[in-house]
């Protein structure tokens, strides 16, 4: 019996969700869609504070619950956005809600991109399929602290033309000074006029400094490894390289186990790791 | 421990009575004879046999980590409401084994320690613990080498088996409190507490085992032993420290309400890595049996300082295929 914690009743109960208000829904491509939600608690909403690449647990009540990045700015606190591809239970009665019917969030969790790492320095960010949204809060978070950091590049690659999502965001960033932003295709049709391949031929047609340069990569599990090969291959060191990780996270909190790599929690140490750390576990991350 | 310096000791014969007074207050729970094993069940004739009792074929962690459990309920009427309540049972586990309530330390460390779990949490405060040291080792046990033969915390009161009485050490407040509030059966006891030398026949260096898993993780021997596994995951469920679980939604047929609800599950699973869109990280069962032993054996010493594994041995005993982590670990050595 553990004597010096007496068990109090109004102990929160950290797996119970706060109740959001889906206020818009935003269809990017037939299987992606972008949520706006608004806590029902006028308290929380203004009081939420998230980094870009943390997670949120949403919860459909009667399907079940799953991670999700955040994918808006962490400035504004008006409303949040994930944004979903229609791939599995949950995500598929996501996509039967309407806006206003009301889901659960909890979080966020996880630590989020290493901003401090990033400051004053390039940041490289490679993005893959559904893996753009989490790289596009951390975009938004950079240019709306533009002076602290150096150049920008974007590396995207979709499926196909039609899998592109956050068009008018990508036309919205063009015009930012210092920012170049590539994309391409796994397969196109004909008249497409932009890149054809995987995401890793797009480092053949840019200049990346070595030094002073971060590289962010979220995608699936064999673009990140083959897009780490690239940016080793620029120079980059191994501590200068950070991935997403992605599991199938239950508790957020550290103990439903489902996201233990090696000694490593991906809901607590992660969701965001370095190539280095990655590397001395003693699992294979692909 | 050694939270008095006085030590006690009762009749085994007298047990029955401090059970009887004790089940005014307690939901008692004990080993029971089924067949040729024990298991931890709720008594209550409270005469015991503990003739050739070892250790119970699983741990009590039902008692702490019930599964399914519901963590909470959400109505869907014209407002969507959630609620959740905490059980406040208050329960006696008798004839705990020391490797046990050492396990039960373990889950301590992960339920409470870091985002306290108020389900465990509760639980673990509602719960009496008397552990009874062993007279003798089974074939499986291996706790010497952990050091979790001895009660060092964690447990209310220690007993010692010593022929017709059990010696008695106190552990906590609540402890000695059931000692004074039943001073006719428990006897001041003057004597040096005997503890019973026991033999082990499995143990696992713990001075190397870190280093060792480090440096083996591409022996050979893990795809030998994998090959066998079955993936049936025995050895998770039998594991007092095995703490993983998975999390659903079951709804009422109307489906207005339903409850979330966690149930045990297991890393020896193909499933348990799975996430949307069917990736696996852990297709193939000798990643999984590393997992196993590592997370054993290793992931905690080196961020807490401490060994998941408890040493009862039942993966060991309940392994259908002989699958053996103490002589895993031991191959490990050998190129």
């Amino acid at each position: 019996m553990i004597l010096d914690r007496i068990f109090d009743p109004k102990i929160e109960n950290p797996y119970c969700p706060n109740l959001a208000r889906i206020t818009e829904i935003f269809r990017e491509t037939d299987t992606i869609k972008t949520f706006k939600f608004k806590f029902l608690d006028k308290n929380l909403q203004s009081s939420f504070f998230f980094l870009p690449g943390q997670f949120i647990q949403v919860s459909v009540f009667g399907m079940g619950e799953i991670p999700l990045t955040l994918c808006s700015t962490p400035f504004n606190n008006d409303f949040f956005q994930i944004s979903v591809r229609r791939i599995g239970n949950v995500t598929n009665a996501l996509f039967n809600l309407k806006e206003g019917d009301v889901i659960g969030v909890r979080g966020p969790y996880g630590n989020g991109y290493p901003i401090n790492q990033m400051m004053y320095k390039n940041v490289v960010m490679v993005a893959g399929g559904i893996g753009f949204p989490p790289v596009r809060s951390l975009i938004e978070y950079i240019l709306s602290r533009r002076n602290y950091f150096g150049n920008l590049w974007l590396l995207y690659g979709a499926r196909d033309p039609t899998d592109i999502v956050f068009r008018k965001d990508l036309l919205k960033w063009k015009k930012e000074k210092d920012f170049n932003i590539l994309i391409t295709v796994d397969r196109a049709p004909q008249g497409w006029k932009g890149n054809v391949g995987v995401v890793t031929t797009l480092f053949d047609k840019v200049e990346i400094p070595n030094e002073n340069t971060i590289g962010i990569v979220c995608g699936p599990p064999i673009m990140m490894k083959f897009v780490t090969q690239e940016l080793q291959k620029l120079g980059l060191r191994d501590d200068q390289i950070y991935l997403s990780m992605e599991r199938l996270m239950q508790c957020g909190i550290g103990k439903c186990g489902h996201c233990n790599i090696g000694k490593k929690y991906v809901c607590k140490d992660g969701p965001v790791f370095s190539y280095d750390e990655l590397k001395q576990l003693n699992e294979k991350i692909w | 421990m050694h939270f008095s310096l006085l030590n006690y000791s009762i009749k085994k014969k007298d047990l029955s009575k401090l059970f009887e007074r004790l089940k005014k207050e307690y939901e008692i729970i004990a080993p029971v004879k089924n067949g040729s094993d024990y298991n931890f069940q709720n008594i209550d004739s409270t005469v015991l046999d503990l003739d050739d009792y070892i250790n119970t074929r699983y741990p009590a962690k039902e008692f702490f980590l019930p599964s399914p459990e519901k963590i909470f309920t959400f109505t869907k009427n014209k407002r969507l409401k959630i609620s959740s309540n905490f059980e406040t049972k208050k329960r006696l586990i008798f004839g705990m084994r020391p490797c046990d309530v050492n396990g039960l330390l373990v889950l301590d460390k992960i339920f409470i320690d870091d985002y306290p779990d108020p389900f465990y949490k509760n639980r673990r405060e509602n719960t009496v613990i008397i552990s009874l040291n062993c007279n003798k080792a089974g074939p499986y046990c291996f706790c010497q080498s952990l050091g979790t033969d001895t009660v060092k915390d964690g447990a209310d009161l220690i007993f010692t088996d010593s022929k017709s009485e059990y010696s008695v050490e106190i552990g906590s407040v609540v402890g000695e409190k059931i000692v004074n509030k039943n001073k006719d059966l428990f006897k001041f006891n003057s004597k040096k507490i005997k503890k019973p030398k026991l033999k082990f026949k499995k143990k696992v260096d713990t001075e190397t085992v870190v280093e060792d898993l480090k440096n083996g993780i591409d022996h050979k021997i893990w795809k030998k032993e994998a090959d066998r596994c079955i993936s049936c995951a025995a050895c998770t469920i039998v594991c007092p420290t095995c703490y993983c679980y998975d999390v659903q939604d079951v709804n009422s047929t109307d489906g207005k309400e339903g409850n979330r609800v966690r149930e045990w599950n297991f890393c020896m699973l193909y499933n348990f890595t799975r996430v949307a869109g069917n990736m696996v990280f852990r297709p193939d069962r000798v990643e999984r049996l590393k997992q196993f032993v590592y997370h054993k054996l290793s992931y905690l010493k080196e961020t807490d300082n401490i060994f998941l594994c408890v040493g009862c041995g039942r993966c060991i005993q309940s392994c259908i295929v002989d699958i053996d982590l103490t002589k895993i670990v031991k191959k490990l050595r050998k190129k």
